[in-house]
């Protein structure tokens, strides 16, 4: 009778190892595609996150270029500036940004330049709060004059695009 | 299986006398008058006669390989099947070359359990039932170890009984019984006599070397004319030198006892499996079930730690899921994201503003008006005069003419500083007496 009970005690004792010992396989098996879930999300939101703070930081820079309305226009900007430069503007394109906000690419030829007021003049314009950055400069001298050339530029500068232009 | 107990009773029999030997865990030793009581821990030995021991080695490398290679072996080697017997192997060991060495012990189940009757008719149940030749052998060698070089015959003198155990310094090696006594060995013709003279012959054939000296004990040790008769019979060639113990009657049972006391007797007992005594059969259940509780407790530990472990890395998967939603909502706009496509979306929705975001990137990266002020102010120092010059933000081409042969070398310097290659290529003066070259940088 005694050995009757031991050994169907036995035996419930040795289903339910058998039994845990499932469980714990199971649960241990389950773990590393657990953590290789994990992981993954990890990846996908650190990936989403730093390009999301690299736009959040592009955004607020726009922002503060544009509060006082973006770049200047440069043929006002020059009259003003450059009075004595025989100047010739044309719009080239415009690059849309985000909202209204576009990259607007002008060429500016002047017939005949001194290369210090010149270097002087794009160093200015480069430091203005929303600036025209020069993407090319051409110079061809002038024979007689050292010092003294044709010189053909292209700037870019933050203007509004109305979505009709773009 | 350690089996140390306070104190234990070895029994042994002198014709129907019982011989009981009390052993304490203090040392104490005392003689038993009477039957032991009925809750004692009593070991007995089985005869030599009954039981059967032989060293065998088995050609393998690894214990546990042997372990499994050896009951076929003594099988081979048994008068009787192995399935009719218990057994056991002992002192097994590593032998270099050779394999590993055990030494078998085996006897018939009727033969133990006649035993086990046999001491129940006198009082005693025993727990354990070694074969005596181990037992004896090991009270001697508790006694007088043997030297290297040395080979012991152990002769036990019972009234009904006549045990000889042979062995040298590595342990027991042979043993043979008879059912007679000493009075059987009294005359030298006795066919007893005649069966241990061919058994020890062929002892002595096998192994040449060594100094035998035989060890008496048993209750009948003292009987001087049997000693010289078998002294006689076993060593014609001269009588070796010989030892009794210091109380040769009772040594088995002393022996018995202190194995039990010590916990060794264990190993070699031969009542297990259905023979066994009911306490340490409900011993080894107790113990087994102890082991299944044990090895359940640990499979529900197991079982319960990885179930606790998955949930603490669901909770942290979701954490990361419900971040990775909230951030790709934010970057594409989108309230509603299928489940799986959030990056995808996201990114998708990065990547359609990512044309307009570069050009912003690159405007406000340093344009080319750094390069052309270094280049202007430079010339103008070194009396450069510029033909032609084409400047970018990480480039410039200059053609140009220069005074002197080194202003352009200078003029490279200058744009080397700023980071960029530079490549100078120079002509000679022409007729307008001016060095020209071309000179081009790159970042």
């Amino acid at each position: 009778m005694m050995g009757t009970l031991e050994s169907r005690g036995a035996v419930i004792v040795a289903l339910l190892m058998i039994a845990m010992l499932v469980v714990a396989v199971r649960a241990w098996g389950a773990i590393g595609e657990r953590t290789r879930q994990i992981e993954r999300r990890y990846e996908d939101w650190r990936t989403l996150r730093e390009r999301a703070v690299r736009l959040d930081s592009d955004r607020a820079r726009l922002a503060d270029m544009t509060r006082t309305g973006g770049a200047p226009p440069l043929a006002d900007w020059l009259r003003a500036h450059r009075a004595e430069w025989a100047v010739e503007l044309r719009d080239l394109d415009r690059e849309r940004i985000e909202g209204d906000w576009a990259l607007q690419r002008m060429q500016v030829t002047i017939a005949r330049v001194r290369l210090a007021d010149l270097a002087e003049t794009i160093e200015t314009l480069a430091r203005l709060p929303a600036p025209w950055r020069v993407v090319e400069i051409n110079l061809t001298a002038l024979e007689t004059v050292p010092g003294i050339a044709r010189a053909s530029l292209i700037l870019e500068g933050l203007a509004r695009a109305p979505a009709t232009s773009l | 299986m350690v089996w140390a107990r306070h104190s234990a009773i070895g029994v042994d029999f002198a014709g129907s006398r019982l011989i009981a030997f009390e052993a304490c865990g203090n040392g104490r030793m005392r003689v038993l008058e009477g039957a032991p009581p009925a809750d004692a821990i009593v070991a007995a030995a089985l005869p030599a006669y009954a039981g059967f021991l032989r060293r065998l080695t088995a050609p393998l490398p690894s214990i546990d390989k042997a372990r499994r290679v050896l009951p076929s072996m003594l099988d081979i080697e048994l008068p009787f099947p192995l399935e009719s017997c218990s057994y056991v192997f002992l002192n097994m060991r590593r032998i270099a070359g050779s394999g590993v060495e055990a030494l078998a012990i085996a006897a018939r189940r009727e033969d133990v359990s006649a035993w086990i009757e046999r001491c129940r008719a006198a009082g005693v149940d025993p727990i354990t039932i070694e074969h005596e030749a181990v037992v004896l052998w090991r009270a001697w060698q508790a006694e007088r170890p043997l030297a290297r070089e040395q080979v012991r015959l152990i002769v036990y003198l019972g009234s009904d009984r006549t045990t000889l155990a042979y062995g040298d310094a590595n342990g027991l090696i042979a043993a043979t019984g008879l059912r007679q006594g000493v009075d059987a060995l009294a005359d030298a013709r006795a066919p007893a006599l005649q069966r241990l003279r061919v058994w020890w012959r062929a002892m002595r054939e096998q192994r040449k070397e060594g100094s035998a000296h035989v060890a008496w004990c048993g209750p009948a040790a003292d009987r001087a004319d049997v000693r010289r008769v078998l002294i006689e019979a076993l060593f014609p060639e001269g009588a070796p030198r010989d030892v009794d113990a210091p109380d040769s009657a009772s040594l088995l049972a002393r022996a018995l006892a202190q194995s039990q006391v010590a916990g060794i007797g264990i190993d070699g007992n031969l009542r297990r499996g259905d023979l066994a005594h009911p306490l340490l059969a409900r011993r080894a259940a107790r113990a087994f079930s102890r082991s299944l509780a044990a090895a359940a407790a640990a499979a529900l530990l197991l079982g319960g730690v990885g179930r606790i472990g998955l949930g603490a890395l669901d909770r942290m998967r979701d954490e990361w899921q419900a971040r990775l939603v909230e951030e790709a909502r934010r970057v594409s706009g989108v309230d509603r994201l299928p489940r799986g496509q959030e990056l995808l979306i996201a990114q998708r929705a990065l990547d359609q503003q990512a044309a307009g975001w570069a050009a912003f990137s690159r405007y406000h990266s340093p344009g080319a008006e750094s390069l052309l002020s270094h280049a202007v102010r430079s010339a103008a120092a070194l009396g450069i005069h510029f033909q032609s010059a084409v400047v970018r933000p990480n480039s410039i081409v200059v053609h140009g003419a220069a005074g002197d042969w080194d202003a352009g070398d200078q003029l490279a310097a200058v744009m080397a500083a700023q980071g960029l290659r530079v490549e100078l290529d120079r002509r000679e003066a022409g007729a307008d007496e001016r060095v020209h070259f071309i000179l081009r940088g790159e970042l």
